[in-house]
């Protein structure tokens, strides 16, 4: 019994091991294990650059008004 | 001869269960194979076999453990569940503080109660909660797969019901339904549910214990201190010491001879908690690796989320080439963590609407979870997979046998599953996804759900005791004639 369980253990091991392996660089590009970064949870990056651009895109409106 | 015999079916049980883990890994792999975005529906699948792993372990049941504290003062189980949660909270508290948790709060109030009393009296009736039904499933049980039927018909009707059931509903819920702006396919002034959710249940607050104590949750101090220590070891401990001075002091003074209660000293009481807590090591240690599993199956389901660009399954599906059931914003059910009945709903509601019956202009299925093919749903796939890790190791621990359903249980089991039905609609959730799961990530609507529950299961077992003593007394009755 206890050697179909362990190979039932490594099977499972195996599955999630590689769920973990395709799930950790997507943490790893946003940042989320930066020293950086606050304890505020996963968060986009502002290119501040265009974040200027949309700014400037609405005071651009107020301006033609 | 016999030991033969015996020896052979044991290795027959093994080859079996390990068939079964081998299928599963084929189901991952060539649906990898097939298209990658399968992972995600993957992930569901295995951390669903190792719940149910888990839960047979363990004997993971609510309504076992209230039953036995109920009817004969057996504290072990309860006892077990309530150490299981505090295991599960510190893993969860460090999911939430790492802020990569998908958990999601859910508005609380006296519903929560009500709820969760009605789930309590039916998984009394029924012999199972909703995950004790599953892995019961999974040994063989037909009674639990009868049980996880009504649970699943119960609720995928009951979301939809209107007509004369809407002169149920209170004016003020049905005028705030209709404030809330819906899509009209959903037609939110029909159907009791529907105006139960979008014009009460969505008006109460949301809060988790670290937030209410002004803590940020997603920091370890917030986490750990405001959601674990407040929100859940100091209500466990309570909640513990109340058991053990109801029903576990008076077994431990059976192994101290010729002690009376009043003369019991703080010392010798402790040390009865401490032993009663140390009884349930099993059902301690399923809790603790449950704890895990859920923390890293939100790990994985988020990192998905991230690499696949997504927030929900329902985009994965579309990816996938199956928009079929989506609800009308797009999404499945998909709460990235375990649960239970939602999906049961989700798969009837799916085989209801084949047959006919439009049912997607509700909130339940039309507005949020969707009635994707089961074929589909990511947590139809936890659920099949823990029906399937539970008899792996029902199986290799030789307890796997077909029950067919006992005629005096089946009405029991169609009565209970009901009302569970009916208590996981009313609490968003059942004794996993409205009290296990909640209670552990810090959401005062887990504790709400589970007193409910406690108090439902003390009626349900008095209940039951009369009505056992009752049908008892007419048999003998009708014998002296």
């Amino acid at each position: 019994m206890k050697h179909m369980f362990g190979i039932i253990i490594v099977i499972i091991t195996l599955f999630v091991g590689f769920l973990l392996g395709y799930s950790i660089p997507p943490f790893i590009h946003a940042g989320v294990f930066s020293s950086e970064r606050a304890e505020k949870g996963v968060e986009v990056k502002i290119d501040e650059n265009l974040e200027k651009f949309y700014e400037d895109l609405y005071k651009d409106k107020e301006d033609e008004e | 001869m016999n030991e033969a015999a015996v020896s052979d079916g044991l290795i027959k049980k093994k080859l079996w269960a390990l068939g079964i883990v081998v299928l599963f890994a084929i189901v991952s792999i060539s649906t990898y194979a097939y298209n990658e975005y399968y992972i995600y529906l993957s992930a569901y699948l295995w951390f669903g076999f190792i719940y149910g792993m888990c839960l047979q372990y363990g004997r993971f049941c609510f309504a076992s453990a209230f039953r036995d504290l109920f009817a004969v003062g057996v504290p072990r189980m309860v006892v077990g569940i309530m150490i299981a949660v505090i295991l599960f909270a510190l893993v969860s508290a460090f999911v939430t503080a790492t802020g990569i948790s998908t958990f999601h709060s859910s508005p609380y109030g006296i519903h929560s109660v009500i709820a969760g009393f009605i789930f309590g009296i039916g998984m009394v009736f029924a012999g199972g909660c909703a995950s004790g039904s599953l892995y019961k499933t999974g040994e063989g049980s037909g009674t639990a797969l009868l049980v996880i039927l009504s649970i699943s018909v119960t609720q995928s009707s009951f979301v939809d019901v209107g007509g004369w059931i809407n002169k149920l509903v209170p004016a003020a819920w049905h005028e705030s339904a209709m404030a809330k702006g819906l899509p009209d396919r959903i037609n939110v002034g029909d159907g009791w549910i529907d105006q139960y959710l979008a014009g009460y249940v969505w008006d109460q607050p949301i809060t988790t214990f670290a937030e209410a104590l002004n803590f940020t949750k997603e920091t370890f101090f917030g986490a750990y201190v405001g959601n674990v220590l407040i929100g859940v070891f100091l209500p466990a401990v309570l909640l513990l010491a109340v058991v053990y001075l109801i029903w576990g002091k008076k077994r431990h003074l059976k192994e101290v001879i010729g002690q009376k209660i009043n003369q019991m000293s703080f010392r010798e009481n402790f040390g009865g908690f401490w032993q009663m807590i140390r009884s349930s090591k099993r059902t301690a240690i399923a809790g603790l690796i449950l704890g895990i599993a859920c923390g890293l199956q939100m790990f994985v389901i988020e990192g998905l989320r991230i690499k696949y660009g997504i927030r929900n399954a329902g985009e994965i599906l579309q990816r996938i080439g199956s928009d079929f059931g989506l609800s009308v914003r797009g999404t499945v059910f998909d709460p990235g963590y375990w649960y239970v009945t939602t999906q049961e709903a989700q798969w009837v509601g799916w085989l209801m609407q084949k047959l006919g019956w439009d049912n997607t202009d509700n909130i339940f299925f039309g507005y949020i979870n969707g009635i994707p093919n089961p074929a589909l749903n990511p947590a139809d796939w936890m659920s099949l997979a823990l029906i399937g890790g539970a008899a792996v190791m029902a199986l290799l621990n030789n307890e796997f046998k077909f029950k067919k359903p006992q005629k005096d249980l089946i009405k029991w089991a169609l009565i209970g599953g009901a009302l569970m039905g009916i208590g996981s609609r009313l609490g968003l959730g059942c004794n996993v996804g409205g009290f296990f799961v909640r209670v552990a990530n810090g959401d005062p609507a887990g504790w709400l759900f589970g007193l409910g529950m406690i108090g439902g299961a003390f009626i349900g077992v008095k209940f039951f005791n009369w009505w056992t003593e009752r049908q008892l007394a007419k048999e003998f009755a009708a014998l002296e004639i």
